[in-house]
Parts: structure tokens; C-alpha cells; sequence
């Protein structure tokens, strides 16, 4: 399926980028084990389709759409659905060593926070928090970008809310 | 939480990068085999070609080497039918490949993937019901071409003092009946296999397209 040369490429391209598929995990699964398996999904999806990446949208384009697909279309149950406890236990092996523990729990807060929407909310947050524009946004997902910004607001205000919640609740 | 404060606590993760994306990585992701609905249906589609081929293969060869040729019928039929599960077989890994789209704008992955999916179903349950159909028909020209005495055991075999065309009505009443109640069965063994997903994949749909039927509470 793939040569040296594509692989080089490709390896490349993961070490650059593979904070993407890192992100879309943590947002779309909660049990450590579905993440691994997700991550290791994507990443087959990515290597697979390598060969017919043409250059015509950017790679961070490609990569988002193959990731989101993957996470969000090709849904299938859950075999564990109990949930157990994550705050700051997420990836401690991918987690930069100077990154405080504060830190990652304000983050472990916001992705809770953004769990909590339905699956395309998440992706338009997770692009807006990558600083996309709409134009970036309408070629990944595919939305129109007046429906984007409509949405866009709507999840502001929900996150507020959410983030508000957990820092009370915390 | 700010959205500014939000996006502050969002980038500083920026340096989170995946472990392990060496060469021995890649080649052992490649050699685990895919988790998703779409890989199973094409690895359960390409194991039901085997042993349909090994299977109808067998009886082909049995019924044209044994019982001195007297049911060769039976090989000519099962030929057919083998043949008619590799058109089966090539619609529906067709249709299995066109849902494989993983770098598609996402919207329209999902739309592909509803669209060839409810086609995908819908043949698998045409060529069920039909197939069932053919068969039962088969199988009484069969017993009627081989064993013509059983006409004087039942109303739907011809004889002596039966004719054809009645004995043919009372056999299409019970094809009729048996066909509609297996095609009802399949139906419902289909949706339970596919229709959660189906649902599933429509409902992200609307998401998309905003036609949610609930308020948010917090609206």
C-alpha cells in the first residue's frame, strides 16, 4: 500500500499534525481504551488514504476530515460505556512534562465541557478553538457558513454555561 | 470560562503530540485490521463469497458426478444461482466501496453514507426475497420433473386427475404467502442490523442542517 519514500512522508506529516487526531479522540471518546482505539482507527484511515492525497485542499484539511469521519460517521456501540474517572489521567505519556497539572485540569474541564455537545457541535468548537475560519470550517464539514455562525454562537453560550457548571460543581 | 480563556487553555496543548509515530508503528497499524462497521460488512461480504463458492462448488460437482446423472438439474440450478450471488456479491461490494469516502467533506460522507447504505439494504433485502421465491418455485419444478408420483400425495403437484394449471395456483398461493412472511422476517432481521446505524447517521445529518426537533434547555 505505501513505498519508503510515502511512509517518510507520511510520518512526517503525523509528527507535525498528529495533535489533530490527538484532539478529535479526547473529544469524541471518554474511556482511555476507546481513545487508543481511535487513535490507532484514524491513523489507519490516514495511512490508507495517503496514496490519493492529491494536494488539492491542505493537509490539515485532509487530516481533520479523515479524523472527524472517522470519530463522528462511522459510529458504532461503545462496548465500554461505564464512566470512570479522568481528570488529568488523559494521556500522561503525550502530556509535556513542563505542562502543569492545573493546567490539564482546566483542560480536562473544558473537554468535558465540549463532550457534552452532540457530535457536530463538537467539531465546529474544535475547529473554532483551532482558529479556523468559516471558510476552513465550511470545507471540512461541509456546513454552509451562515449556519456555521449561527451555530457558533449557540455553542458560545452553551459553553459558557457548561464551564460555568463544572467550575461550580468543581 | 472566558472563550478567550478557553481558547488560551486549548492551544497551550499544542505541543501534545501522538506516541510512537515511527516506522515499526506504521507497520503494525497496517498489519491490525480496521474496527469500523464498513470493514466488517466488506470482511463478512468476502467470507460469504467463499463459502457460497465452496459450498455451491461442492454440490455442483456432486450433483453432476453422482446418482447417474438423473440430478443434474441440481448442478445446472446451483450453477445459476452461483452465478447470479457473484453479480449480488459485485452490487453490493460496489456499493460498500462507494461508502468509503474517508476524506470527504464530512456532511457529505454522511449523505453518501446514508444514501448507499439504505440502497445497500434495500437490495439485500430484494435479492433476499427473491431469491426465496426462485427457490421454492426451483425446488417444485424439481420434485415435479423427478418424482412425478408425489402428484397423487399432494394438491400441489399435477396427476392424473389434477391438472397443471391448479396444481400450479395452489403452489403460487403458497409461494405468495411464504415469500411476504420471510420478506416481513427479513425486514425485521435488516433493521436490527442496520437500522440503529441508518438512524443514527440521519440524525447527525440534521444536526448538521439545524432541523433539530428539541430545544437545548438552556435555550
Amino acid at each position: 500500500m505505501t513505498t519508503p519514500g510515502h511512509n517518510a512522508d507520511f510520518l512526517e506529516m503525523i509528527r507535525q499534525h498528529g495533535g489533530i487526531i490527538h484532539k478529535v479522540s479526547r473529544l469524541y471518546r471518554q474511556e482511555e481504551a476507546d481513545r487508543q482505539d481511535l487513535i490507532q482507527e484514524i491513523l489507519y484511515q490516514v495511512l490508507k488514504s495517503w496514496p490519493q492525497f492529491r494536494g488539492e485542499s491542505k493537509r490539515t484539511t485532509w487530516i481533520y476530515r479523515i479524523a472527524l469521519n472517522t470519530a463522528i460517521a462511522d459510529y458504532r456501540k461503545l462496548k465500554r460505556t461505564l464512566p470512570t474517572a479522568t481528570l488529568g489521567a488523559d494521556h500522561p505519556e503525550i502530556v509535556d512534562n513542563l505542562y502543569d497539572f492545573e493546567k490539564e485540569q482546566q483542560l480536562e474541564q473544558l473537554y468535558s465541557a465540549i463532550r457534552q455537545l452532540n457530535e457536530i457541535e463538537r467539531a465546529v468548537v474544535m475547529l473554532y478553538l483551532d482558529d479556523k475560519s468559516y471558510e476552513e470550517m465550511e470545507d471540512i464539514l461541509g456546513i454552509n457558513q451562515g449556519n456555521l455562525r449561527v451555530k457558533m454562537n449557540r455553542i458560545k453560550d452553551k459553553l459558557r454555561q457548561l464551564t460555568k457548571a463544572a467550575a461550580h460543581g468543581a | 470560562m472566558e472563550l478567550d480563556n478557553m481558547k488560551k487553555i486549548w492551544n497551550e496543548q499544542a505541543n501534545a503530540q501522538l506516541p510512537g509515530a515511527d516506522d515499526d508503528s506504521l507497520q503494525s497499524i497496517m498489519r491490525t485490521k480496521s474496527k469500523m462497521p464498513l470493514a466488517s460488512l466488506k470482511r463478512n461480504l468476502l467470507a460469504e463469497l467463499i463459502t457460497v463458492i465452496l459450498c455451491y462448488g461442492g454440490v455442483v460437482v456432486l450433483f453432476l458426478t453422482s446418482f447417474q446423472g438423473s440430478w443434474q438439474l441440481v448442478a445446472w440450478a446451483y450453477f445459476i444461482l452461483g452465478a447470479l450471488y457473484l453479480f449480488y456479491f459485485y452490487r453490493k461490494y460496489k456499493l460498500l466501496k462507494e461508502m468509503d469516502a474517508p476524506a470527504s467533506q464530512v456532511k457529505v460522507n454522511l449523505e453518501q453514507k446514508v444514501k448507499t447504505l439504505e440502497k445497500y439494504v434495500n437490495f439485500y433485502l430484494f435479492s433476499g426475497t427473491a431469491a426465496i421465491f426462485l427457490l421454492l418455485w426451483f425446488f417444485w419444478f424439481l420434485l415435479v420433473e423427478n418424482l412425478p408420483y408425489i402428484g397423487s400425495e399432494s394438491v400441489f403437484f399435477p396427476s392424473s386427475n389434477r391438472h397443471l394449471m391448479s396444481a400450479v395456483f395452489n403452489w403460487f398461493l403458497v409461494t405468495v404467502a411464504f415469500t411476504l412472511l420471510m420478506h416481513q422476517l427479513s425486514k425485521r432481521w435488516v433493521n436490527k442490523l442496520y437500522g440503529q446505524h441508518i438512524r443514527k447517521l440521519r440524525e447527525l445529518i440534521n444536526q448538521m442542517e439545524e432541523i433539530e426537533t428539541k430545544p437545548h434547555p438552556d435555550e
